[in-house]
């Protein structure tokens, strides 16, 4: 009798552990949620991308359709205009610029990924950059399969940091993202 | 007696759903793609040229060995003729370089346990007396096939790996 009892109490409990779980994974944030995005000056943007893309816009990492956090420009994958006929493709490896359109891009999707804590970063005036998965991923600070790609302190670092506080710091950009008077700098001719 | 028959009923249910949450099907529909072997060449280093290596040789199975870095090199952009003799010379973040030497099909590759370059990773070919420099870094990815593959002329990935552009 007791035993059955016993045995009667761990399978109630049983039933209920796997009834929450159940219902734990069905929940969802409520469908009238919003948050109003708020991302860093997006005009500054445009000496940011060129860091992104050559840290972190590889086509086996961030320069992917397949990845949140979408990077495009030369040196990895390109924007397609789905109208556009195949000849005015953009190649990962031609041409070598990145245009307005693959820079807004870019700019929705870095921003996008955690609208809620951009915007309280943007507001506290970039204090507080590593409550950004953005920024402990690039330094390694939180798992990352592309490991460190951002050294804090480094130029990279300093690029983003900066932006992040509206008041980018333009000649770090240009130094990790490889940019040069005549444009991007390319392989070898980059130190970065 | 109910209880229990219905608590084993329960615990073999949850033991079922643990196996089954052990088999990555992305992994295998990625290994089906690439199909059978082609007609009249054995398992070794001179099958399956261009297809992406790590598919299979990355660790998950089936194939081994293990490979850090695997890929095809071609004579030009867009052709079929494979190269043998190319030098491939990688060289990781740490500068830890190795070189390659791609086979009859063009094939070159170097085992897990023999190199684990850390990344971003320089790639640079070699083929008489000329040299190409990959113009981006492998980011995090040893198949070369991963990012060249297919046609060329598209925004998302690369042609097969070529020595000249003509």
């Amino acid at each position: 009798m007791k035993s059955n009892l016993v045995t009667f109490a761990l399978t109630a409990l049983l039933g209920l552990t796997v009834t929450a779980t159940l219902t734990a994974s069905c929940s969802s944030p409520a469908t009238s949620a919003r948050v109003d995005a708020l991302g860093p000056a997006r005009a500054q943007f445009d000496v940011v991308v060129p860091m992104l893309v050559r840290r972190c816009g590889s086509i086996d990492c961030h320069g992917s359709n397949y990845r949140n956090m979408r990077v495009y420009g030369y040196g990895g994958t390109r924007l397609r205009d789905a109208g556009a006929p195949a000849s005015s493709v953009l190649r990962p490896d031609f041409p070598a610029n990145i245009t307005a359109d693959e820079v807004e891009a870019t700019y929705q999707a870095v921003v996008g990924l955690e609208p809620e804590i951009m915007r309280e970063v943007v507001l506290a005036g970039g204090a507080g950059p590593e409550r950004l998965t953005l920024v402990r991923k690039g330094r390694d600070e939180e798992r990352h399969k592309g490991h460190l790609r951002i050294t804090p302190g480094d130029t990279a670092d300093r690029c983003l940091l900066t932006w992040l506080a509206s008041s980018v710091d333009v000649a770090a950009c240009n130094a990790a993202g490889c940019v040069g008077d005549g444009g991007l700098i390319e392989g070898e001719g980059c130190a970065q | 007696m109910i209880p229990t028959r219905v608590a084993t009923v329960l615990l073999a249910m949850l033991g079922a759903a643990g196996s089954a949450s052990c088999i990555d099907p992305i992994h295998t529909d990625n290994v089906t793609a690439l199909g059978g072997e082609a007609s009249g060449v054995r398992e070794g280093p001179t099958h399956r040229p261009g297809q992406p290596c790590l598919t299979c040789h990355g660790g998950s199975g089936p194939g081994s060995p293990e490979f850090s870095v695997a890929g095809t090199v071609y004579a030009v952009r867009g052709g079929a003729q494979a190269v043998e003799g190319v030098s491939v010379v990688l060289t990781d973040a740490n500068k830890e370089t190795r070189t390659l030497v791609s086979n009859e099909v063009g094939n070159f590759y170097i085992e897990a346990s023999r190199w684990a370059p850390a990344t971003p990773m320089r790639v640079e070919l070699q083929y008489g007396g000329k040299a190409k420099v990959m113009k981006s870094l492998i980011g995090g990815n040893g198949t070369c096939a991963f990012c060249h593959y297919g046609a060329d002329n598209e925004a998302t990935h690369m042609p097969p790996v070529f020595m000249s552009d003509q």
